[in-house]
């Protein structure tokens, strides 16, 4: 007996064993389950991160990199524009593979993505495709876009980010419902198998056209306990693992041997945004106030300098078109007080703020509350469940929005989704534009279909400019992207930043012995 | 004795319908809305509308209720609103889990908390009675998820015996016990605290009754008047308290399966709360309801066994 029990209990011991033959990936996301697995709907960040290592664009950002400067071929190998920048046409490589039984990528099934994109029952992102015109297959391998009005950006619309996936005719036609579920594609791994709330399985595609994978599995874990997440990475069961936007959790993940942390671009952006209809906010002087009130510099040494970066623009720092030739605020809380004054408010003014309980951007508003408060602003804050936030903000019930996002990096994005007046909330046309901000329309729109890119920067400039000094917005700092992995994983790329939000796993990464 | 069960039957239903009423215009009350929530922060309020039509969130109130009511009667749950999968499969792919993690926890709890309650009242105000007292005391004020980090630190980071996350691919027996010993121990013990203090007070009250005082008059060994006497009388609390606690072992599910990453009811309900997911978290009340409706019967039935003065009219 005696003995039968040690032989179940060397068992249970033994069988602990991690994996010998190092081609599988583990990888932990901090979030409960899977949200849409299908390109064109997928928008939170552990959707992203996943479908970034199945799919490829026309063209793409050079792994590891974040910016647009990086650029280069994908399954187009080579495109031109005309001269009036409405007219693009993509040479596509010939024999890729998409994933499965699907055959080749050619045209037609560009031809079907971008449409896909540009259409609002089958896209989260139909509206960044509003200026598509049409698009046709002018040969097998050869796809035209014609433009209504130039946008300048529009290979940014074409990367495998969002819109700009490509997906394949068949496998969408012949899946339906399904394809949300089980995305097919071209990239390096191919979707094996999803088990909700645990996992989902990728293999290697080994007919990917850059090469086969040295990787051969990836699951793709997860695990929304941050407790948890950081102990199986302690305990060897994580390969990769997706940090908290904290300086503690790196300080922490540094300690365990072996283990390399990244702190990635894109940073996400916490913006305070002002609402300019609502008293006391409608007096510019208050707003200026609030500006010198807040202390950019504590912020980043309570974020944590190693993983925070200070704003000044309302366009956030690596965006093409962002400037800090502009106005600043610097911290003075006298200031402040006497511009608090000087608008009729010798004893302070109060505001009202409603958030959402998402600790990493709680304690950042908590901190701007403690900054603003010496300068005799005292901030209400109601705090209330994530989605009831993002619901309550859009019903303009909050005088002063906490908004903390990355988008794509060029500065149009954030200036038409958050100071463009067509995207004022609680309009039809309403984005993200909390602070009812109207000064800068003409540059912004202006520049969206600017084709010389000198004055288009010059355009943007202004619009930053024009913001700043009516302060719609007050811009507080970044918040990069942390994630961590096994010394023993090399990535094959220096990795700098991912516009997906997830390091880059492709054909060149592997484990060394 | 049947129709005790007939009315049993009858009141359950009307606890469900009156649960479900009650789920399905709360859960809509709540603010934020599926078709935004799917759909993140960056639609446009065009999409969200097209998806709320797609979902049929655009229907009069009542008519949606109506559908529910009949849907629910009829078996059709309906299709989740994330994942676009029939309700009840993903319910009942989960369930099993939960069920299998809750029992092994009530039997780890009974186990460990009904010999610790005797003894600490046989040995009444003495060191055992003290030192039970004093554990069960931690037990119950020690928070899941707290106890569940401490496990994980200690038998999985130190002694490396068991897995931080939970597989889901065991299919050996060993793999799938590996899988299920720390949340099981985690809300055994959670479990067992109850049990002793319960068990510890109804056999106090039993041992002072005058029929124990009356053996022991008449010499009986006191062993066998814990044995004869005692013991089944002191466990009709013990069995109500157990189903009362069900409910409480099960809020204390969902922290412990998302804390050991263990897919369960627990998780399932968190994530449709997060997202939103009406037909889910309906789908889940309704699992939910059924469960403690059950098992509130069973233990009304079960006094029957135990107690033969209990007789059901």
């Amino acid at each position: 007996m005696k003995r039968s029990l040690l032989a179940v209990a060397c068992m249970l011991i033994g069988l602990s064993t991690t994996n010998a033959a190092q081609t599988t990936l583990n990888v932990g996301m901090g979030s409960a389950d899977a949200g849409k697995l299908d390109p064109h709907l997928a928008t939170t960040t552990p959707d992203k991160g996943l479908l970034h290592w199945m799919y490829n664009g026309l063209v793409r950002i050079k792994p590891g990199q974040a910016s647009p400067k990086f650029i280069e071929p994908d399954l187009a190998e080579s495109w031109t524009s005309s001269a009036d920048g409405l007219t693009w046409t993509f040479k596509l490589r010939k024999g890729i593979q998409c994933h499965g039984k699907y055959g080749e990528f050619d045209a037609e099934d560009a031809v079907f993505s971008i449409q896909r994109a540009a259409n609002k029952d089958t896209s989260s992102f139909a509206k960044d495709f509003g200026a598509v015109g049409s698009v046709e297959a002018t040969g097998s391998y050869e796809v035209k876009i014609t433009l209504t009005e130039p946008v300048p950006s529009l290979l940014g619309l074409l990367v495998p980010y969002h819109g700009g996936n490509m997906v394949c005719k068949d496998a969408v036609e012949d899946l339906g419902e399904d394809y949300q579920r089980s995305p097919i594609g071209t990239g390096p791994f191919m979707f094996a198998e999803y088990q909700p709330q645990q996992y989902v399985k990728l293999v290697s595609n080994e007919d990917y056209f850059r090469g086969a994978p040295r990787i051969k599995e990836i699951y793709y874990r997860y695990i929304p306990s941050d407790a948890s997440r950081d102990l199986a990475f302690q305990s060897g069961e994580i390969d990769l693992i997706y940090g908290k936007q904290d300086q503690t959790w790196v300080d922490r993940i540094k300690k365990i041997p072996n283990t390399e942390v990244v702190v990635m671009e894109p940073g996400e952006m916490s913006v305070i945004h002002l609402n300019m209809t609502m008293p006391p906010l409608d007096n510019p002087l208050v707003r200026q106030a609030v500006a010198h009130a807040i202390n950019r510099d504590l912020m980043v040494q309570f974020k944590g300098p190693g993983v925070t970066r200070k704003s000044v623009s309302i366009v956030p720092e690596g965006y093409l078109g962002y400037t800090d030739d502009i106005t600043r605020y610097p911290h003075d809380p006298a200031k402040a007080k006497a511009l608090l004054a000087e608008a009729g408010f010798p004893n302070g003014v109060t505001l009202k703020t409603i958030h959402t309980t998402l600790s990493g951007m709680l304690s950042t508003m908590e901190a701007v509350q403690a900054t603003l408060k010496e300068s005799g602003i005292n901030l209400e804050i109601t705090t209330v469940e994530h989605a009831t936030f993002h619901a309550q903000i859009r019903k303009d019930l909050s005088q002063v929005v906490h908004y903390s996002a990355a988008r794509f990096p060029i500065a149009d994005v954030y200036l038409t989704q958050f100071f463009d007046s067509a995207s004022i909330v609680g309009t039809p046309t309403a984005v993200t534009n909390f602070s009812h901000c109207n000064v800068a329309d003409a540059e912004i729109r202006a520049a969206r279909v600017e084709s010389d890119s000198t004055k288009q920067l010059a355009l943007w400039k202004t619009a930053q400019q024009k913001i700043t000094d009516m302060v719609c917005a007050v811009p507080i700092f970044q918040n990069l992207q942390l994630w961590a992995w096994k010394s023993s994983l090399d990535l094959g790329v220096n990795v700098k930043g991912s516009l997906n939000l997830s390091p880059p796993v492709t054909e060149k990464a592997y484990f060394k012995n | 004795m049947s129709s005790f069960i007939i009315r049993r039957l009858g009141f359950a239903i009307v606890t469900l319908f009156a649960v479900l009423t009650l789920v399905f215009f709360i859960v809509r009350i709540l603010p934020g809305d599926p078709a935004m929530v799917i759909l993140g922060d960056q639609a446009s309020m065009e999409a969200i509308d097209a998806l709320r039509a797609r979902l049929g969130l655009d229907r009069p109130l009542i008519v949606q209720y109506g559908d529910f009511m009949v849907g629910v009667l009829s078996g059709d749950w309906g299709t989740s609103m994330v994942s676009g999968r029939p309700v009840i499969a993903e319910i009942l792919k989960v369930l099993p889990a939960t069920i299998e993690l809750t029992l092994v926890s009530l039997v780890l709890g009974a186990l460990i908390g009904i010999p610790l309650g005797i003894w600490s009242a046989v040995k009444r105000n003495r060191l055992p009675d003290y030192f039970t007292r004093l554990s069960s005391l931690i037990g119950l004020s020690f928070p899941a998820f707290v106890s569940a980090i401490l496990l994980l630190l200690v038998f999985s980071i130190q002694l490396r015996w068991f897995p931080v996350i939970s597989s889901g691919q065991g299919t050996t027996l060993v793999d799938r016990l590996r899988d299920l010993a720390l949340p099981a121990i985690n809300l055994g013990l959670i479990m067992a605290a109850y049990i002793t203090r319960v068990a510890r007070s109804s056999m106090l009250e039993v041992l002072g009754q005058d029929y124990i005082r009356t053996a022991r008059a008449k010499g009986i060994i006191f062993s066998q008047i814990i044995w004869r006497h005692c013991l089944l009388n002191s466990m009709i609390p013990v069995v109500t308290v157990v189903g009362l606690y069900l409910g409480i072992l099960i809020g204390n599910s969902v922290l412990t399966e998302i804390v050991f990453n263990r897919p369960g009811l627990g998780k399932l309900i968190v994530g449709a709360l997060n997202q939103r997911d009406y037909t889910m978290l309906q789908g889940m009340m309704v699992i939910y309801t059924l469960i403690v409706v059950v098992v509130n019967l069973l233990t009304d039935l079960t006094y029957g066994f135990i107690d033969p003065r209990v007789k059901y009219k």
